[in-house]
């Protein structure tokens, strides 16, 4: 692939198999702050959205880890729908971590994980309100979308972390039972060839220590990078595995001075400028290709996967942990007067004086119902006895 | 490409390359002229003992330098490059990575990783002789932090009591006769300066409080490590963030003159006079590649090739 092939323009819609396809994709960002975690994010989608949307801000909010437990919002960001070669539009959206005080730390993975495990516990509940019949109420509604879990994880590295990389790897593979992961060497341009193939080598070869079936998990799109590969023509290497070693451009520059709408991202430095789009400089658009068109059918079934090992594991063992509002709601009645709160739900009860109106209706129902019952059986043991020769009270 | 001897000497910055360049990798080269895989080092000349161009003022024999920074950051690297063409021999400094910070706590353990480099320095006059101690530290993490802090200010103020216990004994005229000893016996155990190493992008609360705290003790250079890791934009953002936060508890005036002298002595005066302040942009590197008969340190890159020498690609010279 030559120079010139690198920097052609991104097409605007993705190429895609056609199959059926869901209409969101959730993804999740994992790594300390300044490894170009936002960048990645508006690099990968430059070509598919607005400009405005794409260059939206340069890094995200500097918040807390609490905070981020509290609110998860603050760092998501909902990106416009994408047309894709179907036809079809395809929601994206993108959540950050916070990172301020590095990954490498329980408190960190814990609440990560808890975040990941809240949201298939959201889309189990919505499932069975769907299932059961049960409305749920509109902030529930407007809470959920028809897909609440992730797809992938891109869970970046620093180059500089090479020797704590073991420290990290507790993390990826707890982070792994819950989603697809995919590992992202960040800041790959600070690195020499051989010191980036000697760190994904040296990557690869702990994961494959940690077992068969880890590794397994976080190799898993082997096919689609054989894919990506083939499509992308970008064979110069000798293998694409990941981690994907990617460097990504903050600021697109016009890379042959005429005016043209998709420029290219680069990196500009005193001893040469690092093209973002050259497979030989990053490997970037191969990690593109893989997770936003190829993985596109993929990611979406290993998804389903996790979410059934959650429904499974939570069935066996513990109760659903939903977030706190959906806990409450979907609590059993603790007390007679919830459980007619729960029927007038189900027949449609609104206003108060209706309410009353059938309680008084029930309760002279149940009092007519018990004095005939009792009459019954005044007169049958009035006929028994008249029967037996005893003369009954009066 | 000029040698850095010429460098140091005032010597104006040189972009050309030698056609008959090599790439080798530090483990490969021998100050002793003897071939290497197939090489042939030219001996001591390559690497002969360079002079540093010191201020005649600065009259000390032990120069200690205290490295601070998370694990990964290139300090042993940075450690090796700094005394690479002062010594006759190579040699491997101790890395700091190796003892956990309750070791460090203990004068031992401390004592592990302190790298005294083999050959003497002389200065410009043949005066004095100066001998160059490096003491590294244990890999800095959001874990260890304020563990790191106190082992490593309470190394200083131990180095600082023995000093001072060891001049005590000497002017009391206890060992009087026992010639100053080198290395780990050696007298002086003041700490001159402790460079900081920054990671790229990465400066935190924790980094400025720990620069802070540190300056109260030793006279600290921050530096940004793996500078490589920015573009021209990203880095000048940075180092201006960095110089921001420092520029209140950190006083540069206080080392103005060795900043003055330093410009001036890799031919960039018009540095200092422009108010280059640190935090100093590091890239290092243990491969080089021979350039107009001189090895010199670089990085390759698929998209060009970095020259540490050169002050437009790295500010390793100012440093040192």
């Amino acid at each position: 692939m030559s120079e010139d092939d690198a920097n052609v323009d991104l097409p605007n819609i993705m190429s895609v198999p056609p199959e059926e396809l869901q209409q969101h994709v959730n993804i999740l960002l994992v790594g300390e702050s300044g490894l170009g975690k936002t960048t990645f994010t508006n690099q990968l989608f430059a070509n598919c959205c607005p400009s405005k949307h794409s260059d939206q801000q340069h890094s995200s909010p500097d918040i807390s880890i609490q905070e981020f437990e509290t609110d998860p919002e603050l760092l998501c960001k909902h990106l416009p729908a994408i047309r894709i070669s179907t036809g079809d539009w395809v929601e994206h959206h993108v959540q950050d971590t916070p990172g301020r005080e590095g990954v490498d730390n329980k408190q960190h993975m814990d609440a990560v994980i808890r975040h990941i495990q809240s949201k298939q516990a959201l889309q189990y509940h919505r499932d069975m309100s769907l299932l059961t019949g049960m409305q749920l109420d509109s902030e529930a509604q407007r809470q959920a979308r028809s897909d609440n879990m992730y797809d992938v994880a891109f869970f970046f590295i620093a180059p500089h972390r090479f020797k704590q990389v073991d420290l990290q790897l507790e993390y990826i593979q707890r982070l792994s039972h819950e989603v697809t992961v995919v590992l992202i060497c960040a800041k790959a341009d600070a690195m020499t060839p051989s010191e980036r193939d000697a760190f994904q080598l040296h990557i690869r070869e702990m994961i494959n220590g940690c077992g068969e079936e880890i590794s397994r998990r976080l190799f898993c799109l082997s096919n689609e990078i054989e894919q990506g590969v083939s499509m992308l023509g970008c064979q110069e290497r000798s293998q694409y595995v990941p981690p994907f070693a990617v460097a990504c451009g903050a600021k697109p520059s016009s890379s042959t001075g005429c005016d043209s709408e998709a420029l290219e991202p680069v990196r500009k430095y005193p001893w040469g400028t690092c093209r973002t789009n050259n497979p030989l400089h990053s490997d970037f658009r191969l990690a593109r290709q893989v997770v936003l068109s190829n993985g596109i059918h993929t990611l979406p079934r290993r998804k389903l996967e996790h979410f059934y090992a959650f429904c499974r594991t939570k069935h066996a063992h513990t109760p659903v942990t939903a977030p706190a509002s959906e806990l409450k709601r979907h609590a059993p009645p603790q007390s007679t007067i919830e459980v007619l709160k729960l029927c007038y739900k189900a027949m449609g009860l609104e206003h108060r004086s209706v309410q009353i109106g059938f309680i008084i209706g029930l309760g002279i129902f149940i009092l007519c119902t018990w004095l005939l019952a009792s009459k019954f059986v005044a007169y049958g043991c009035h006929l028994h006895l008249r029967c037996h020769g005893v003369r009954p009270w009066v | 490409m000029q040698s850095i001897r010429s460098v140091l000497e005032g010597g104006p910055a040189a972009d050309e390359q030698s056609e008959d360049s090599e790439i080798v990798s530090s483990d490969l080269i021998s100050g002793d002229g003897e071939e290497v895989n197939g090489l042939a080092a030219e001996g001591p000349t390559n690497f002969s003992r360079r002079v540093l161009s010191i201020p005649p003022k600065h009259k000390v024999q032990h120069v200690n330098i205290l490295v601070v920074g998370a694990t990964g950051l290139g300090k042993s690297t940075f450690i090796q490059q700094l005394f690479i063409d002062c010594t006759k021999a190579y040699f491997e400094p101790r890395d700091g990575a190796k003892v956990s910070v309750e070791a460090f706590e203990s004068e031992d353990g401390a004592a592990a990783v302190c790298t005294h480099v083999p050959d003497a320095v002389h200065t410009t006059n043949e005066e004095y002789e100066v001998y160059f101690h490096i003491q590294d530290t244990p890999g800095c993490t959001n874990d260890n932090v304020n563990q790191l802090k106190a082992a490593i200010i309470k190394h200083i103020r131990r180095e600082k009591d023995t000093h001072y216990k060891l001049w005590l004994d000497r002017h009391r005229g206890r060992n009087a006769s026992q010639p100053d000893a080198l290395g780990a016996d050696r007298q002086d155990r003041l700490f001159d300066v402790c460079v900081y190493f920054i990671p790229p992008h990465c400066f935190t609360s924790n980094d400025e409080r720990f620069i802070c705290d540190l300056n109260q003790e030793v006279p600290v250079i921050p530096v940004c490590a793996k500078a490589d890791a920015m573009d021209v934009r990203e880095r000048e953002v940075f180092q201006a963030f960095v110089r921001e936060r420092l520029a209140l508890r950190l006083n540069f005036a206080s080392i103005d003159e060795e900043l003055r002298h330093a410009s001036r002595a890799v031919g960039k005066a018009a540095l200092h006079d422009a108010g280059y302040l640190p935090p100093f942009a590091l890239v290092c590197s243990n491969t080089y590649r021979q350039i107009s008969g001189i090895f010199e340190p670089v990085r390759g890159y698929p998209w060009g090739e970095l020259h540490v020498s050169n002050l437009e690609h790295s500010d390793f010279n100012l440093v040192k």
